[in-house]
């Protein structure tokens, strides 16, 4: 038997009432956004879309209601969450808060901090960034070398972020941080910090990237003041904090929807007698579509047991990786007259930004080389 | 706790190892000797999986329908387990009864029908192609185009008055048979009967896939794992560790579309899950078993090596019941059909089904 199960959850009782509900409001919220920009989905970035979501209880959903949460079940969060994808809403300002950060709040965090962030993390109002990768640190994790020392009532923390997405946009990062140096085990001795982004010490740099965003960027920490209530779980388990929190973010309904637009555009293009290429690219497509959602759905089934979906969340996101950067260039070769130019055109402006976005969409949440490698792990090959 | 769906399990896969085993090891390919093995198949009731308690059958769940199939995959067994187990599954659609014996899942593109001048008595001319263990097999359950509507037909394989017996790459007996006024066994009308018989075998061949899969994924883990190079297992090279990754991850998606599938199936229309996951799992096997034989180099190319009993299996199971082009154009003029603003309302709403 292999290591691994998929088994899609059965959906809640709530669940086309829900959908109907988020579908209503994304009509209003959305009408008139160019496919282009809804494209953009998760890295979009609205803090005014999210405080409204924030404000119909879709942010932080399944967190208690004491802290600002709605106690509902992850898969009517998961519902969400993907309908707002697949709409293209501009969700990526509150994205990683809801996803991870305050998940790992409520396990990890002080009393103090769960009370001071998570209100205002579920009203859409306060976002957080990942610092995890530095500049000698990239998907070799363990190699991070932000430290922290012991001062009087909390922790000093010196040196440096990279590649964190929305670093000059959030207002606090959770950070790995190194706090001890072991000898011989290079993941023993880290731990994770929230740290305020105004703190002084602090400083932000956005990075251009390729599609002339500025979605990632850079963040200095120089002596900067941590205090005691925003350490995060145990000082030292840092690197098991991570590894459990990284299922999170690899198995999300983001992880394969990133060009899904393009296949809706292209839908839309396709005229009334689509040659027989067409349709043989949308049946392709739809097959490999509905098939990542059977498997990102179950991911969300284990999560909701409480089960580790390390594995499974890995698979998940190497396949909807794949399959979200092979789509743009595919249906770039698939493309020919037989679309006039009135239809050809918004399918062009989604093609175009995916085909400049979709390099990062293997890199981000994990390189597919380090997720073959721990499927290779999995299957007992390392 | 054990559910009744492991108990099940457990059973036919003990009965399907044996039987692997006794057909590999003896070139017996006598008539008797395939009733034996075909015997302990009945005794166990698996072709009745799918039929109510009430008709005599086993009352099981698509899900038990899923793991007999997949179990057949799993072991390359090479007897016609899923072909009987979806013909009775129709034939309890079409409430018609059979005695027990073999049954296998045939197509006639050309029927007539006709009446036996003497007694009266409906008879069926016709060829049925690639019929699956067709001429070892009692019963032919025929989907057929009839001036009433579409027929469900049943013909006794030993009235066929010509038999050419083709082989796979597997080795599997697929028999062009051609009846000329041959009597009906049974028959009833049944609607869509035509779709039902091609949807069912998709079905059948998609578990079937994903279980073979399965099979040659764990030969590749333990291949690299025991075989040697350069001073150390293959399974130590990274190379090797993200073909296999990747293999995994094609096991895990034909699987999981596999079993949703059959859950869809268990709620009444599965039109749209078969298609994708019949698309999908055929899209699988080009990467899978590349990836299978490259790994096990020169000894997996042998005729002694188990490995092929899995890979000629899959190519055979991918043209048969619906290749690529033919779901991806089922799959994609449905798409297109409904539209760009109802792509995803009924990509979900087709998976919230059953619920709430």
């Amino acid at each position: 038997m292999p290591p691994f199960d998929f088994v899609p959850p059965e959906m809640p009782a709530n669940t086309a009432a829900l959908r109907q509900e988020v579908r209503h409001f994304l009509h209003t919220e959305l009408a008139g956004m160019p496919a282009e920009y809804r494209a953009q989905t998760w890295v979009g970035f609205s803090p005014e879309f999210s405080r409204k979501l924030g404000a119909r209880g879709w942010i932080g959903m399944v967190w208690p209601t004491q802290h600002g949460g709605q106690g509902r079940s992850t898969l009517e969060r998961y519902i969400v969450n993907e309908e707002l994808l697949a709409a293209g809403a501009p969700v990526g300002a509150h994205w990683i808060a809801d996803r991870q950060s305050g998940a790992l709040l409520l396990r990890y965090g002080s009393a103090a901090a769960i009370e001071r962030f998570l209100p205002r993390m579920a009203a859409g109002e306060l976002y957080f960034c990942i610092g995890m990768s530095e500049p000698a640190a990239g998907s070799d994790l363990a190699a991070i070398k932000t430290h922290a020392t012991r001062v009087n009532g909390g922790w000093c923390v010196n040196g440096s972020k990279l590649w964190t997405t929305n670093a000059h946009k959030a207002h606090m990062m959770i950070a790995l941080v190194r706090t001890t140096h072991a000898a011989t085990d290079r993941h023993a001795g880290l731990s994770q910090f929230i740290i305020d982004l105004s703190s002084p010490g602090v400083t932000t740099r956005a990075i251009t990237d390729q599609v002339g965003q500025q979605h990632f960027g850079e963040i200095f920490l120089s002596d900067v003041f941590v205090p005691d209530e925003l350490l995060l779980g145990q000082e030292g388990e840092g690197w098991q904090q991570v590894n459990a929190e990284l299922s999170l973010e690899r198995s999300g309904p983001e992880r394969y929807l990133s060009s899904y637009r393009l296949l809706e555009e292209l839908v839309r293009a396709a005229g009334p007698a689509p040659s027989e290429q067409l349709v043989q690219l949308v049946g392709n497509l739809t097959a490999e579509l509905w098939t990542l959602r059977q498997l990102s759905l179950s991911v969300a089934g284990q999560l909701s047991r409480g089960e580790d979906a390390t594995l499974e969340a890995a698979i998940v996101k190497d396949l909807g990786a794949c399959f979200e950067q092979s789509l743009p260039p595919t249906v770039q070769a698939a493309l020919s007259d037989e679309i006039t130019p009135e239809r050809l055109a918004p399918l062009s402006r989604v093609l175009k930004y995916l085909l400049n976005a979709s390099p990062a969409f293997s890199l981000r949440g994990g390189t597919r080389e380090i997720l073959r490698g721990i499927i290779a792990r999995r299957l007992g090959l390392r | 706790m054990t559910s009744p769906t492991s108990i099940l399990s457990e059973a036919v896969e003990r009965l399907f190892v044996d039987l692997t085993a006794a057909v590999h090891s003896t070139a017996d390919a006598s008539p008797a000797r395939y009733q034996q093995h075909w015997a302990a198949v009945e005794e166990l009731g698996i072709p009745k999986t799918l039929v109510p308690e009430v008709a005599d059958g086993f009352g099981g769940s698509w899900l038990d329908a899923f793991v007999v199939c997949h179990l057949v995959g799993l072991h390359a067994l090479p007897l016609p387990v899923g072909e009987a187990l979806v013909g009775r599954w129709l034939l309890a659609v079409a409430h018609l009864e059979l005695p027990d014996g073999g049954v296998t899942l045939g197509t006639c593109p050309h029927p007539q029908f006709a009446h036996d001048p003497l007694s009266g008595a409906p008879t069926f001319s016709g060829e049925l192609p690639a019929t699956p263990w067709g001429a070892e097999s009692a019963y032919v359950v025929v989907a057929c185009a009839h001036p009433d509507g579409e027929r469900l037909v049943v013909l006794a394989s030993a009235d066929a008055t010509c038999s050419e017996v083709e082989t796979t790459l597997a080795g599997e007996p697929r028999s062009h048979l051609r009846f000329t006024a041959a009597p009906l066994v049974t028959s009833g009308a049944l609607p869509d009967a035509g779709v039902l018989l091609t949807n069912g075998g998709a079905l059948l061949r998609t578990a079937q896939i994903s279980g073979a899969l399965e099979a040659i994924l764990a030969l590749c883990v333990a291949h690299v794992k025991d075989r040697v190079q350069f001073g150390k297992p293959l399974g130590a090279f990274q190379a090797i560790q993200h073909q296999l990754a990747l293999l995994a991850e094609e096991v895990a998606a034909v699987k999981c579309a596999a079993q949703a599938a059959f859950r869809a199936a268990a709620l009444g229309d599965a039109a749209f899950e078969l298609a994708a996951a019949k698309l999908r799992a055929n899209r699988a096997i080009t990467q899978a078993t590349s990836i299978a034989h490259q790994v096990h180099g020169a000894m997996g190319f042998t005729m002694e090596h188990r490995l092929h009993r899995f890979t000629q299996r899959l190519w055979t199971w991918r043209s048969e019941y619906g290749n690529d082009r033919y779901w991806a154009d089922i799959l994609g003029r449905s798409v297109l059909a409904n539209g760009a603003d109802r792509l995803w309302s009924n990509l979900t709403s087709r998976g919230d089904r059953g619920h709430g």
